[in-house]
């Protein structure tokens, strides 16, 4: 084969020459650990040097080292109990406030109807039911899986009715002149095209789970990570409570970045 | 012309509708006839009511009086006998252009191989076998009606119903696209109701042109457009052209006369 005159030989240009392109490109991907990092000494020096007493606030270095120690025998046993009642509730919330709203949205009276219920769902702090769950069912996980159900359905439903009453009149036209069936136009039409509405909610709800599930552990039940705060800050030991902290802080980014992930593999078209 | 059979027959249909500022009376009295394999379009100014007879002729909307039928049918039997095409071109983002083609066979169940050939071959036809597996944001304008066109045909219907389909196109790529609707009506040999409110494309395109004129919606005149066939873009200039043009105008002119 004749070589091309124009073709430049490709040569992998050296790691340090590529890092310095990656960072001048995406700036943010260092720069914001950076910040971290910094945050982080600096809080370690200050406390040294001002003797903060540990119980009152733990140097990071303090607050590492209690996690690293106590992760696999006393946190990793509460996370996933945590974790548990958090998905589990959530996955049924999601499900639940997306037939909720195909329902309600199939007929326009009901919809009207209903509204002032829905804001009423929406706005009530689903926590409160915790003391009356805890009566009802006893210090069991399935307390805190009712209630991050009941916080985590509202937001999705909400933002699902504005979705699939916002399609196009042109799109339903085009279902009604072939035909279709009522199912035939939510599973084709009016569910996808208010999926990045409804996205909106489920958002919103991971949130307001993950806010919901901490506060039924702090109410009652000794397991789970909202256990361990109150556990450990009665006990003055505030390492172990800003261990449990850090944690959560964890589990919540953990789970926006995979709502995000997965809204951006699932809603791939631009409208 | 009379003794072809009438495909779409609509009688005395009134369609009026109820807003906050009050009655609208978007249909008053309308009848019509179409045959078989006619061409015919509706033109009228804005507000006349072509796309509310369009809609109560293809199943989207109900009259509110009157009665339309389709080979003799009601319209709610016929659905499968009709396709549709609207002003945008009303894909669907999430699916890709065979997709979107497929779409009525879907709805009606009769997603077979077969079918799913013929969606191939009208894509052939519209010129975008290249483009299948783009998804319509990825496509221009022209190209978007053109896979509207093709998923009107897809189920094989015997009447296509038009509304406005190149409303949102440049001048030039209309130009294009009545050639490609005319060479698309004579291979496929389709009944057409065209709406438009263009008097050109309206005489470039049609056998007869229904001239309606607002509030209330109403049929004022049946012109038929007795130009030789196929129609070409050498025609818009011809004589007999300009009259028709002209008398159309002055039709839709008269009405806005009664008004000033
Ligand atoms: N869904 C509706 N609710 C209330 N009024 C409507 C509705 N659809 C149409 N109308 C009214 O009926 C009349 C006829 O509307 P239509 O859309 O049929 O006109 P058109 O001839 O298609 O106009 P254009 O050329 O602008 O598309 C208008 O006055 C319009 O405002
Ligand atoms: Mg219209």
């Amino acid at each position: 084969m004749k070589e091309d005159i124009l073709s430049v030989p490709t040569v992998k240009p050296p790691f340090l020459v590529r890092l310095k392109r990656g960072v001048r490109k995406n700036p943010e991907y260092i720069l914001s650990p950076l910040i971290l990092i910094l945050l982080l000494l600096f809080t370690e020096y200050l406390f040294k040097y001002l003797n903060v007493p540990t119980w009152i606030i733990p140097r990071p270095s303090i607050i590492l080292k209690a996690l690293v120690k106590n992760f696999i025998i006393i946190y990793l046993p509460e996370v996933k109990l945590t974790l548990i009642e958090l998905l589990v509730g959530y996955a049924l919330g999601v499900v639940f406030g997306i037939a909720l709203a195909a329902i309600i949205s199939q007929y326009h009276v009901l919809e009207k109807i209903v509204t002032p219920y829905i804001l009423l769902i929406a706005v009530t702090p689903m926590i409160v039911l915790v003391p009356l769950l805890i009566l009802w069912l006893g210090f069991s996980i399935s307390v805190r899986i009712i209630v991050v159900f009941v916080a985590s359905f509202p937001p999705v439903m909400m933002n699902s009715i504005t979705g699939y009453s916002n399609v196009g009149e042109l799109r339903l036209d085009l279902m009604k002149s072939l035909g279709a069936s009522q199912w035939q136009t939510f599973s084709k039409v009016k569910f996808l095209s208010g999926l990045p509405t409804t996205f909106t909610g489920v958002t919103l709800a991971a949130i307001i789970s993950l806010i919901t599930v901490v506060g039924a552990e702090f109410l009652g039940g000794s397991f789970g990570l909202g256990y361990l705060i109150i556990y450990y800050s009665s006990l003055l030991q505030t390492p172990m409570v800003f261990g449990a902290i850090v944690i959560l802080v964890i589990v919540g980014i953990s789970f926006y970045l995979g709502i995000s992930w997965l809204k951006n593999r699932i809603v791939r078209w631009t409208e | 012309m009379n003794n072809r059979n009438i495909v779409v027959e609509g009688r005395n249909l009134c369609k009026t509708f109820i807003t906050e500022r009050g009655k609208v009376e978007a249909l008053y009295e309308v009848s019509f006839d179409v045959f078989e394999k006619e061409f015919v379009a509706f033109v009228g100014p804005s507000g006349c009511g072509k796309t509310t007879a369009l809609r109560i002729v293809g199943g989207m909307l109900e009259e509110t009086s009157g009665k339309v039928k389709i080979k003799g049918k009601p319209v709610k039997e016929s659905l499968q006998n009709i396709g549709v095409v609207f002003q945008q071109a009303n894909l669907l983002p999430w699916r890709t252009v065979s997709a979107n083609v497929i779409l009525p066979l879907e709805i009606l169940n009769i997603n077979t191989p077969e079918n799913q050939k013929r969606g191939r071959e009208l894509i052939k036809m519209v010129g975008l076998e290249k483009y299948e597996k783009l998804f319509p944001s990825e496509l221009s304008g022209g190209m978007q009606q053109r896979v509207a066109i093709a998923r009107a045909l897809v189920h094989n219907p015997d009447i296509m119903l038009m509304d406005e389909p190149f409303g949102a196109l440049d001048a030039i790529t209309r130009e294009a696209m009545n050639l490609e609707i005319l060479r698309i009506w004579k291979e496929t040999g389709k009944t057409v109701v065209f709406v438009t409110h263009s008097i050109t494309e309206a005489v470039l395109l049609s056998d007869r042109v229904f001239v309606m004129t607002p509030s209330p919606g109403q049929i004022t005149e049946v012109i038929t457009i007795d130009l030789p066939r196929p129609r070409e873009v050498e025609m818009l200039t011809t004589s007999k052209f300009l009259d028709f043009e002209a008398k159309i105008r002055s039709l839709i002119k008269k009405y806005y006369a009664i008004l000033l």
